[in-house]
């Protein structure tokens, strides 16, 4: 037994199994595609949270550090210092002097790089850098006209006029005393070196890379390797938009690498602060935890579907053999039954067990097969039983049954314990073998039949010579002893013998019957032999198609005027009966053999009804033709005392009579059988009849073909 | 008027005698046998037959082809055939020179069914 069989027999194959897997099955590969996706969704949105995050303290660290120097330059820009070093006085001048050494001073160490006061009309003309004072002019900048309004105000710009890189800068007007804006004064910062100190390159991925943009895309900042002082493209710059705008990443492809990227924008400053990555490794650890749970699941899954797959076809088996076993049940050619090892009521019968005989399922159920008398001999049933408690199967248990109308059939049982609903049961088969056994008979009975035409043959013309001179012998005995023939006369003159007393002699010591006696005993054993050949020969007449009504009609008549016949019995002392159908099909034969055949039968009746004791008072034959599907039956009933068993087994052997020597040949039924059977193809049997007379059933196939 | 001619042709002597003491009993015929075909032919080559009584199993030439040599030879007018054989019916050559089933005996047959036939024979050879 394999592990799966003995895993499916232990659940003992319940069929709610496979529904139930099928639910599992269901709610595992649902929970497999949530766990699946929700654990990617989550660890997505952990990747993504953290990239947010950490814009987020970008954006804060810029907006914290821009508005740290803007508050500073404000105060700054409120310093008298500057307002004088505006001036174009004398102290002016040393103003400007202590202006620019305040301003380097406030530089180093700062996140900018560069201080610078502007007058109004665009002319630095203090710097913490000197060489700034003098060399170009600022007046056209946007910042500075700004912050010459009166609005403190920062602008990012592609390229300095100092450095020539991008720079952030920022400007507020200084005031006079009285509040009249004197200038500007304004603090560059090269936005890479302002973002130097920003963590742009502890971004926690590998391929993670965070930049610095203007709103036209220019990298004002990117970590240190990567180039910087460029504009994005217009495409990565809508994709950097709209993920400014909606917060969530945009996809693209870069270098054939698919990149995920987020953006925010600096409100102070209006930059876009980037992270961009390689998709597969933000996305990584979502997909391998998605892998990981997802995998677990589909394990589960799997197996599932593998108990599920082999239950199924367990099941799909079990099916199969039930709808087999059922079938089988049904429409065997044999009885079946199903009875109840314990108590042995029958729990089950099939169809052919109904039909065979004759008893309704109601009568059989809940009955044992005792009660319903279906076992001619109880002692068979012990013994069946018996042998079964013993080995537990019999095979091949021959017995007599009896059907409900009492006819009785030989059978053979076979019988199994089976085990149905955990309960023992007996199944007992039960085949008709009464027609086979019949067949067996029958085919003795020819061989035999055979076998005595053979020596008949070999034997009959050594037999007929010797007969012949027996005959003959005798025939001259009876006409030389003859007292009126005239050779007799002149012999017997010459010898003075009388021949009138000579015949009284004879007569007297009975000379004459022993010649007679010779004489017969010469032609019986003729007729023997001639019957014993009709078991050897071919039927050389043709067949033709013969009216069977026609034939039974001449047998009778033949019947009523045999000469044997007339010497025990008077066959037209006898009523018959004869009951024809009006159409009936003709049948294929050899019309003479047939007529011999039913001339045996009547002559074998007629005797039978003679010899009975006490005698047949009103002697009856019945004569009955029948046209069947594909044969013709005749039935040939008298009311005699009918056959007893024991003589019915032989009636049909060679040589077996019951009659009195000298009467018949004994060969007579058996050629009539033979005839039938060997001869035309068809059935003859003994049966007894409802007054317990004898019935001779002889049935001749229609279908036999015409030999011509 | 000279009796007719009959041949009893049969190789079991006793047969012969038999049949030829029936006969001779009512002193109509002039009988003679033989035990062979051969013999039989010789007989009548000296003085023919009107009627010749044949067994069909005899040594040396069978029944059937004596009857067709007398025949041929015109030494016998006709034949009766008187055989011990199982074989029922008259073979196609018999039909062929002129026998009919009533000239067919079997043994064991009566010496008078066999005369009654002869008679008719003759009666028929003279008409």
């Amino acid at each position: 037994m394999t592990w799966g069989a003995k895993f499916l027999s232990a659940f003992s194959l319940n069929r709610h199994l496979a529904p139930v897997l099928s639910v599992v099955f269901a709610g595992v590969l649902i929970s497999t595609l949530v766990a699946y996706f929700s654990t990617r969704d989550t660890m997505e949105g952990l990747a993504l949270g953290q990239t947010r995050q950490t814009l987020g303290f970008l954006n804060r660290e810029i907006t914290s550090r821009v508005r740290d120097t803007t508050s500073r330059l404000e105060r700054w820009s409120q310093e008298e210092l500057y307002a004088l070093a505006l001036e174009d006085s004398y102290l002016g001048e040393s103003a400007r002097t202590e202006a620019a050494r305040r301003m380097a001073a406030r530089v180093t160490g700062s996140s900018f790089d560069r201080v610078f006061l502007v007058r109004p009309n665009g002319v630095i003309v203090t710097a913490s850098n000197p060489d700034m004072v003098g060399s170009f002019t600022v007046g056209d900048r946007g910042y500075f006209q700004k912050a010459l309004a009166g609005e403190i105000n920062m602008e990012t710009l592609a390229a300095g006029r100092h450095s020539n890189v991008p720079m952030l800068v920022i400007a507020a007007p200084v005031r006079t005393g009285d509040g009249v804006i004197a200038g500007v004064i304004a603090v560059a910062m090269e936005t890479a070196r302002f973002a130097e100190d920003l963590p742009l390159g502890t971004f926690a991925h590998k391929t993670g890379v965070s930049y610095l943009l203007d709103t036209t895309g220019r990298v004002l900042a990117a970590p240190p390797g990567c180039e910087a002082d460029h504009p994005w493209p217009d495409w990565r710059m809508d994709q950097v938009r709209q993920s400014a705008a909606s917060g969530g990443p945009a996809h693209f492809r870069e270098a054939d690498v698919e990149r995920v990227l987020m953006a925010e924008t600096n409100t102070e400053t209006g930059w876009y602060l980037v992270l961009s990555a390689d998709e597969a490794e933000l996305m990584h650890p979502a997909i391998r935890m998605a892998w990981m749970t997802g995998g677990v699941s589909l394990a589960t899954l799997a197996l599932v579907a593998l108990a599920l797959a082999a239950l199924g076809r367990a099941m799909a088996g079990l099916r199969q053999s039930e709808e087999k076993f059922s079938r089988i049940f049904l429409y065997s050619p044999d009885s079946i039954l199903l009875a109840d090892m314990e108590t042995g009521r029958i729990v089950d019968v099939n169809e052919t067990f109904i039909t065979r005989t004759g008893y309704s399922r109601e009568e059989v159920l809940g009955k044992t097969s005792g009660e319903i008398s279906i076992y001619v001999d109880l002692k068979d049933r012990e013994e069946f039983h018996g042998r079964l408690r013993r080995d537990g199967h019999v095979d091949h248990f021959e017995c007599l049954a009896r059907y409900k109308d009492g006819s009785i059939a030989t059978s053979a049982l076979s019988g199994q314990v089976v085990i149905i609903d955990n309960r023992r049961h007996l199944m007992t088969i039960v085949r008709d073998v009464t027609e086979v056994k019949r067949m067996q008979e029958m085919m003795v009975q020819t061989e035999k039949m055979i076998s005595v035409g053979g020596i008949a043959a070999g034997i009959a013309h050594e037999i007929n010579n010797p007969l012949g001179i027996v005959l003959q012998a005798s025939q001259n005995l009876v006409q030389r002893t003859r007292p009126d023939f005239r050779k007799n006369l002149e012999v017997a003159e010459k010898l003075g013998l009388d021949m009138q007393l000579f015949d009284q002699y004879m007569k007297l010591r009975k000379l004459d019957v022993f010649i007679e006696d010779i004489q017969s005993a010469a032609s019986r054993a003729s007729a023997i032999i001639r019957h014993m050949l009709d078991f050897s020969r071919r039927s050389e007449s043709r067949r033709t198609l013969c009216d069977i009504r026609t034939i039974a009609d001449s047998a009778l008549n033949l019947a009523s005027n045999d000469y044997d016949l007339k010497k025990s019995y008077d066959f037209k002392k006898i009523e018959i009966a004869r009951d024809y159908p009006p159409d009936l099909p003709d049948v294929a034969c050899t019309a003479t053999e047939i007529e011999q055949v039913l001339l045996n039968v009547f002559r074998n009746a007629a005797q039978a009804m003679a010899q009975a004791s006490p005698p047949v008072a009103a002697p009856r034959i019945a004569v009955r033709i029948r046209g069947l599907k594909d044969r013709v039956r005749i039935e040939i009933e008298d009311n005699g005392p009918g056959v007893p068993e024991a003589i019915r087994k032989r009636i049909f052997e060679p040589f077996f009579t019951t009659k009195q020597p000298g009467i018949g040949t004994g060969l007579g039924l058996s050629v009539s059988y033979f005839i039938v059977t060997k001869g035309h193809g068809g059935r003859m049997i003994i049966e007894t009849g409802r007054d317990g007379g004898a019935v001779f059933c002889i049935e001749l196939p229609t279908d036999e073909r015409l030999e011509v | 008027m000279a009796l007719p001619h009959i041949l009893l042709l049969d190789d079991e002597e006793r047969i012969r005698d038999l049949l030829t003491q029936y006969l001779e009993d009512f002193e109509e015929f002039t009988i003679r046998s033989a035990h062979s075909g051969e013999q039989a032919l010789e007989l009548l080559a000296g003085e023919p037959a009107d009627l010749a009584v044949v067994d069909m199993r005899l040594p040396g030439m069978s029944g059937t082809q004596f009857i067709r040599e007398a025949t041929a030879r015109g030494i016998c007018r006709h034949f009766l055939v008187h055989t011990g054989s199982v074989d029922m019916v008259i073979s196609p050559e018999l039909k062929e020179l002129g026998l009919t089933k009533r000239d067919m005996f079997f043994k064991p047959a009566g010496a008078d069914a066999i005369l009654a036939r002869i008679r008719e024979r003759l009666g028929q050879g003279d008409a």
